[in-house]
């Protein structure tokens, strides 16, 4: 069905994650955001006034969904009866795209809720690749993959970027670009964001995600930590110019999910990613 | 090390802050390696914050915390919808020494849960108010009725219902509950609410009839048997008006 198809796409816009607080302001007053981001983890139950206003939001604007929970890092494999889930959800809302974390959270038929490092070494590859392939296959659709933001370091055979683009050539699935995390990483491990940015295989990147930090001590033992709270700082995005310069248009989602603030101001910074996007797509 | 191993050497770190991580990140500074773990624990403990939000107020943050994280480490997620975590939790309090002292914890534990599960069960059509209008005496007295897939039904053994509703106030007030009194609690929902009520006996007796699958006429007659004085039709309208129950998927109400 392709016009149904179209209609599901993510345009070329800035769009917003939505977040609970603003479930209402959407269902009544149809905000002026030209598509919406959730977590998918929040939506696998059997039914409820959760999805059902999920629902109704996903017939005025396009939709993704972003999962926080498949572990593709994970060497005992995924969950299927977790995919399956997945796979019920997406035929339900029909998202314009799906993405997952390269990381790692189930452990032993446990579930550790948050995104885990994993060192780049070539045992971690064949697992990644493994891991989205199945899910790939199991979910009939391409998979955006997402860089983390990471405070821990372990050695291993490959840089982030080169882990990636081995990732993205083996397993065909796409790249969701988060400068923040590449920033916050960048600054946590002490390399080049920019340099990180031109090893990145750039064709793949099919989304890019902007959010704000948070800064944890003084001097040489500051540490950035993700924690989606804050207003995206300047050299966040400084580095979304960078991003469009070198991936070309691509959308760009606004991310927040503590000290969630008024739509308002999310309003406003997604106007900024707008203006951002707009200027690279007259370069381009 | 493989990865699985480096994996088993980071996981208990993340659940319990006396453990160290080891393999890989064996060397992690301390600080770095709380970052994941004030993430883990932050994000099992809002879990359960978001479910048991009269738990919370009952105990005080503090004492809340404790035991929450307590049973995270003790009883981890297995699936990563976290919505569906947490199931475990009431008859884990009620084997906790706390409920020596506090035998309501859990009864109230287990009627959040219900409220929790009865917020995210599947959508299905309710029997109408008036859709036994009508029907042949025969009919309405064979008649079966399905629970709504949020339709939850708690015996418990303290007044749950009623310390729930007195810790809606602000402040909380106690006035005239009696700890020891047992209590049957119906939770549903309608119109995207999650309802509940306590039950007398006779409404008891025949929601549970009901939920069993016997036939009106025979639920009635149980009913009556454990409350003589039940007015039956103002507790027909009133199951009826709660939309707690469909019709059966083998025997909808036609005349």
């Amino acid at each position: 069905m392709p016009a149904r198809a179209a209609a599901g796409a993510i345009p070329l816009r800035a769009g917003i994650g939505l977040r609970s607080p603003h479930v209402a302001e959407f269902l009544d007053g149809r905000p002026p955001v030209a598509w919406v981001e959730v977590h998918s983890e929040n939506y696998l139950g059997d039914g409820g006034p959760r999805l059902a206003a999920l629902e109704r939001i996903r017939r005025d604007r396009p939709l993704a969904c972003h999962g926080v929970g498949l572990s593709p890092g994970s060497p005992q494999g995924l969950d299927d009866e977790h995919l399956r889930r997945l796979r019920a959800l997406y035929a339900r809302l029909e998202p314009g795209l799906v993405s997952e974390h390269l990381a790692w959270c189930r452990l032993d038929g446990h579930y550790l809720p948050d995104l885990l490092p994993l060192p780049y070494t070539a045992e971690a590859l064949a697992v990644v690749v493994r891991n989205l392939d199945h899910a790939q296959t199991l979910l009939g659709r391409r998979l955006l993959l997402e860089n983390p933001s990471t405070y821990l370091a372990a050695a291993g055979d490959y840089d982030e970027p080169d882990f990636l683009a081995e990732v993205v050539r083996r397993s065909g699935c796409g790249l969701l670009l988060d400068v923040n995390n590449v920033y916050v990483s960048a600054c946590n491990h002490g390399f080049d964001p920019l340099a990180w940015l031109a090893a990145l295989p750039a064709a793949a990147v099919g989304e890019i995600h902007v959010a704000g930090h948070a800064a944890c001590g003084e001097g040489a033992a500051t540490l950035l930590i993700d924690d989606h709270g804050a207003a995206v700082a300047e050299p966040v995005w400084a580095l979304l110019d960078a991003a469009l310069r070198r991936c070309g248009p691509v959308p760009v989602l606004l991310e927040r999910d503590t000290r969630i603030p008024p739509l308002a101001e999310l309003l406003a910074e997604a106007t900024r990613a707008e203006a951002a996007l707009r200027a690279a797509t007259v370069a381009a | 090390m493989s990865l699985l191993d480096d994996q088993r050497a980071l996981a208990p770190a993340l659940l319990d802050e006396t453990a160290v991580a080891g393999g890989a990140w064996a060397s992690a500074p301390a600080a770095r390696l709380a970052v994941h773990r004030n993430s883990v624990r932050g994000t099992l403990l809002a879990g359960l914050e978001t479910a048991f939000p009269v738990l919370r107020r009952m105990l005080g943050e503090a004492c809340f915390t404790a035991l929450a994280l307590a049973f995270s480490a003790e009883r981890p997620p297995r699936r990563p919808w976290l919505l569906a975590w947490g199931a475990e939790w009431p008859d884990w309090l009620a084997a906790h020494p706390i409920a020596v002292d506090w035998p309501c914890l859990a009864p109230l534990a287990a009627l959040e849960w219900a409220r929790h599960e009865a917020w995210f069960a599947a959508e299905a059509a309710a029997l109408a108010p008036g859709a036994l209008a009508g029907l042949a005496p025969e009919r309405l007295a064979a008649l079966r009725l399905h629970p709504h897939p949020a339709l939850r039904l708690l015996h418990a053994a303290h007044p749950v219902d009623a310390l729930w509703r007195a810790h809606q106030r602000d402040p909380v007030r106690f006035d005239g509950i009696d700890l020891a009194r047992a209590e049957t609690v119906l939770v549903w929902r309608r119109d995207g609410r999650v309802e509940q009520r306590a039950l007398d006996a006779g409404l008891d007796a025949l929601v549970g009839a009901l939920v069993a699958g016997t036939p009106l006429l025979d639920a009635a007659a149980a009913a009556l048997a454990a409350d003589p004085a039940l007015d039956l039709p103002a507790a027909l309208a009133t199951l009826l008006g709660t939309a707690a129950f469909c019709p059966h998927p083998d025997d909808p109400p036609r005349p």
